[in-house]
């Protein structure tokens, strides 16, 4: 059933309308009637958000919204994980010999999505986390626990929906699509962040260079920075410009996920992730 | 006599219950260790003289492994010092066997061979400095966990690397039980250490 709900999806120009739903994204015309259908379309919670004076400038402004100080609440564990935004967890478990579940009877492995070796090599057995952003959900996604970055990796791809369904019928879906791996050490060896683009949801800007292309080119870019970046839980690593998902992978050295998380349930950032 | 074949391999079982919760139970100042050791699988590196070093090397006493490279500014020379302070310590504690320390350079194409060797002798002669290129390192550092980034070089050529500042720990089964976080200290170490051996007899 989703295989037929899905393969249209492979022959539609991903990149064309992403792009011109970017640009549209962008437009300071186009933003009462974008913001105003989308607000009447999903139930998003204005409340929380800070709200600039005199409006969002534009549709994207709306979407990648702040939330206002203390609207969302951290473990009193320093070291615990928490969880790096708003969404629905999609799958969460262990990684074995380097493979993660995408949806039943479907996986991938963090081979493919780190887009190479190099860093997969840390994450041969650990542990993962996926989290779906509704197109309602708070965009901005924040560091799970205090890390260095070591490495961004901006991998180009496809841009396939990553909705529940789509997840369920097309095959390696995280590692196919564009993303943005950000590799961290910390105090549970390395972790990766990896922010997963999607159709017309394509756009991923990081808090270390806010102004780098939000979009990969053809090739896989990895960069690394000196002096170090190093970010605290619940900073800010970097935004959607439309939504999608976030893996988080970590080692066996961190600890556990919480026991009572699973597939989709909701979770709010700063939640416990972690035992 | 059966009875008494049974009360002995109760009395034995419950040895080995009793010793594995004193393991568990040691307080460490600045160790983490894992829940579960790991095995290490083969990996092949070599020393300065350019004979093989391998898991096998790693077997029959305690080893601590660090990463970095002979060019480095900071980390590297602080934490060959703590560590060389460290085994200085537990000398002084009458310690029989101290563990092998083991510095992996990151940057074979600077350290390899006398460059490595002679560095880590500024700190203690017993040290072992090995290395290997990009695939047999990762083999290593991606079971350890231990990343590393080389820079572009500047004008003069020279380049930076990133690496963990961590010190792993490997017991005498060569698996690897835990680690040290960056910056360490001396007395903290030389401690745990010493817990650690006396735990593990």
């Amino acid at each position: 059933m989703s295989h037929l709900k899905t393969w249209p999806q492979h022959l539609l120009p991903q990149h064309g309308l992403t792009r011109m739903a970017n640009a549209a994204s962008n437009s300071r015309w186009l933003r009462r009637a974008l913001i105003g259908s989308f607000s009447r379309l999903y139930p998003v919670q204005l409340d929380e958000c800070v709200t600039p004076a005199g409006g969002f400038s534009c549709f994207d402004a709306f979407f990648t919204r702040e939330l206002k100080p203390g609207s969302r609440t951290y473990p009193e564990d320093a070291s615990a994980l928490a969880s790096p935004c708003d969404g629905t967890i999609s799958q969460i478990g262990a990684i074995e010999r380097g493979r993660i579940i995408q949806a039943k009877g479907r996986h991938f492995t963090a081979e493919e999505l780190l887009g190479g070796p190099k860093w997969a090599g840390h994450f041969g057995s650990g542990r993962f986390a996926t989290i779906y952003l509704a197109p309602h959900d708070y965009h901005r996604v924040h560091m799970p626990l205090d890390g260095r970055l070591v490495a961004d990796v901006r991998i180009p791809g496809k841009l396939f929906s990553v909705s529940a369904s789509t997840s369920r019928a097309i095959d390696r879906l995280y590692a196919r699509n564009e993303r943005m791996a950000a590799v961290f050490e910390t105090e549970y060896g390395p972790v990766a962040v990896v922010m997963v683009a999607a159709m017309l949801v394509a756009g991923i800007s990081t808090s270390w260079d806010p102004d780098d292309h939000p979009r990969p080119g053809k090739t896989i870019r990895e960069r690394s920075f000196d002096p170090p970046v190093s970010l605290a839980r619940g900073d800010e690593l970097g935004r959607f410009h439309w939504g999608s998902t976030v893996i988080v992978m970590t080692r066996n050295d961190a600890p556990a996920w919480h026991p009572a998380l699973g597939p989709d349930q909701r979770i709010r950032l700063g939640a416990r992730l972690s035992e | 006599m059966i009875i008494a074949l049974v009360a002995v391999a109760a009395l034995l079982a419950g040895l080995i219950i009793a010793r594995g919760l004193l393991e568990e139970s040691v307080e460490l100042q600045a160790a983490s260790i894992y829940p579960e050791a790991r095995t290490l699988a083969p990996f092949e590196l070599e020393d300065a003289t350019g004979s093989a070093f391998t898991e096998d090397d790693l077997r029959g006493r305690l080893s601590l492994l660090f990463f970095g490279f002979t060019n480095c500014p900071d980390i590297c020379p602080d934490t060959l010092g703590v560590l060389a302070r460290s085994m200085e310590k537990l000398e002084t504690m009458r310690v029989d066997t101290v563990p092998q320390v083991v510095f992996v350079s990151v940057d074979p194409q600077r350290d390899a061979g006398n460059t490595m060797r002679d560095y880590v002798d500024y700190f203690d002669e017993r040290f072992l400095a090995v290395t290997g290129d990009d695939q047999a390192l990762s083999a290593l550092t991606g079971q350890v966990g231990a990343m590393f980034v080389r820079h572009s070089p500047d004008e003069s050529g020279y380049y930076a690397v990133d690496h963990s500042g961590m010190i792993v720990i490997v017991d005498p089964q060569g698996r690897m039980i835990g680690r040290f976080p960056p910056a360490s200290d001396a007395d903290a170490i030389a401690a745990d250490l010493f817990a650690l051996l006396r735990a593990r007899g």
